[in-house]
């Protein structure tokens, strides 16, 4: 089960709310049945799509569902009637010391408290988030080697998408042949600005996606070929992956060229820098 | 205005006051599109804006403590019931100090730090696409561009001097989740009155399905923790509650501002946004129910008669 426990008790507060007596007013009761019918049923569920347009998903619809206030409410509700419930027995008061009453009421906030938890999950913490942390602190690491002291300098960056796509966060300074876009097409849908076509060659060969040539000498005469157009371009900054950058080819080349020279690296990733 | 709504009101000083900020923000970064403003001189504008904003609702939030007599309402609740009200006021500050301290939030999908920076760098509201920083060839939708969040952001940025990614992913998911709470706080005082108790519970059942609730999407643990800055989290978690409780205390005024911070703030196809369909919907059901009391009671009249 990965969905839904907290619709189910969130139903269930909206039941108790009902049939006890309570102080949350009655409209609020109402708004909540009446939303959770209009999403859940698939005619008005799909006229809600359409009204909050496709570029939303539906999951974005349950926000109109007033879960926290309810499902709180009903917590509250079903402590009080429990307790009195139990304090209440046979239909007549037992008379219980200030502690008990307490105990009581802690034992029962405890199973609440547990009954959320077994039904619903942390939302951080998982191992890819963990993972996507260590991958932005080797970004980070590699991007505080660039130099942004000279105010005026143009920084133009072609690196592999997982530097690009920490690059703009880290500095505003920093100018990119393309954006994070390229590996995330969604997020096109902000901008009618297109990524250029010749920009799919360069992606491809910073991020070592480009097939190389069985001959090494013409891997090798690739490789400069695009150092050469990285420099034409004005790309102040390359980083290479340092596997990437180690292989043969690679290594042949960058050793051949003049434009860029080593301005660094970190234990994942080498910096060039375009000679003035 | 009768008294008492004079009185919820003024007792939502907070609130009030994030409310203005956004639609000072709105005014401004409007007239800077229009008029291709820059940055800093809009920086400049909100700064004094806000600067008389703050001033002034901290000068009546400590007013409004020397009016209070017998300590405030926390101190009155830590005498009444101390273990409660810790846990209430900690689990907060857990919760920040875990999720925006520790954890890495959610980037897919977002672009708000890129924004916040080309703005910072290029002195212009939305000259440069956020992504690459080099200048628009094809522009951006209105409809998206009309939305103040990252200028908001970005000023605050300017006038603290916070880098934009800890002011971005860290302290505004938890100013958002606190003010989050705030809402549920006046909830909690809507649904029981005169029950301090059963508030407590109610704000310590808020946090625990903030907490757990984090395994599906739509769930407002889930959107606050891993997208706390975005315009949809606000909306989830402060602006539709918010909504919510003054629909049911009949305070139109208020319903109306939620919907215009919905409509600055997040894609609302052009303005009519979840805020709009809650509020119908309520009206419906408020209609529904007198047409169901005048039956009612023409059906006791018949009888009596």
């Amino acid at each position: 089960m990965r969905e839904g426990q907290y619709l189910i008790l969130f139903m269930v507060s909206l039941l108790l709310l009902w049939l006890t007596q309570n102080t949350v007013k009655r409209e609020a009761k109402q708004l909540a049945l009446v939303m959770l019918l209009l999403l859940l049923c698939p005619v008005t569920a799909a006229v809600m799509q359409g009204y909050q347009t496709a570029y939303y998903t539906a999951d974005n619809l349950w926000a109109l569902l007033p879960m926290t206030a309810i499902l709180a409410a009903g917590c509250v509700v079903g402590i009080t009637k429990a307790e009195s419930a139990v304090l209440n027995r046979q239909g007549r008061w037992v008379a219980v010391s200030l502690q008990r009453k307490k105990a009581l009421e802690a034992a029962l906030i405890a199973m609440l408290g547990a009954l959320l938890f077994l039904c619903g999950k942390t939302p951080a913490g998982t191992s890819p988030e963990a993972a996507r942390s260590v991958q932005a602190d080797a970004a980070r690491e590699a991007l505080s080697l660039i130099d942004f002291t000279q105010e005026s300098e143009t920084i133009f960056l072609l690196a592999p998408d997982e530097i690009t796509e920490w690059a703009r966060s880290y500095s505003g300074r920093i100018l990119l042949p393309y954006g994070r876009n390229f590996a995330e097409p969604d997020l096109n849908g902000y901008y009618y600005d297109t990524i250029p076509e010749e920009m799919t060659a360069f992606h491809e060969w910073i991020n070592a996606l480009l097939p190389i040539p069985e001959n090494f000498e013409n891997a090798v005469f690739q490789n400069e070929q695009f150092l050469e157009d990285c420099a034409d371009r004005g790309y102040t900054y390359l980083i290479f992956n340092r596997w990437h950058a180690e292989e043969n080819s690679m290594l042949g080349a960058l050793d051949k060229q003049e434009w860029y020279y080593p301005a660094g690296e970190t234990e994942k990733y080498l910096i060039y820098r375009l000679k003035y | 205005m009768d008294r008492n709504r004079y009185k919820e009101i003024k007792n939502e000083k907070v609130i009030l006051a994030f409310f203005c900020m956004i639609f000072l923000t709105e005014g401004v970064h409007l007239l800077a599109i229009v008029t291709k403003l820059s940055f800093s001189a809009c920086a400049a504008l909100l700064g004094a804006f806000w600067g008389m904003l703050l001033l002034g609702l901290g000068a009546s939030l400590l007013m409004h403590k020397k009016r209070q007599e017998g300590g405030g309402r926390f101190r009155r609740g830590l005498r009444a019931y101390p273990l409660l009200t810790l846990a209430v006021c900690l689990i907060p500050l857990l919760q920040i100090l875990w999720f925006y301290g520790y954890q890495m939030p959610v980037t897919a999908g977002d672009i708000t730090v890129e924004t916040v920076q080309s703005m910072l760098a290029s002195d212009g509201i939305y000259t440069v696409h956020p992504l690459t920083g080099l200048p628009f060839t094809e522009g951006m939708p209105m409809r998206l561009k009309i939305l103040c969040l990252p200028t908001f952001y970005a000023t605050w940025c300017r006038w603290t001097h916070i880098p934009a990614f800890v002011l971005v992913r860290r302290l505004a998911p938890a100013a958002v989740l606190l003010l989050s709470y705030y809402v549920y706080l006046r909830f909690a005082r809507f649904f029981f009155p005169e029950d301090g108790k059963k508030q407590m519970l109610f704000l310590l059942a808020v946090e625990a399905i903030y907490q757990f609730g984090g395994y599906w999407s739509a769930l407002n643990g889930s959107v606050l923790f891993l997208r706390g800055s975005q315009g949809e989290a606000i909306r989830a978690c402060v602006i539709l509650p918010y909504a919510f409780l003054n629909c049911l205390r009949e305070n139109r005024l208020l319903v109306l501002a939620c919907i215009v911070a919905e409509a600055c703030l997040v894609w609302t196809l052009y303005g009519l946004g979840y805020t709009v369909l809650m509020a119908v919907v309520f009206l419906l059901i408020k209609a529904g129910n007198r047409v169901a009391g005048k039956y009612k009671w023409k059906q006791k009249k018949d009888k009596r008669e």
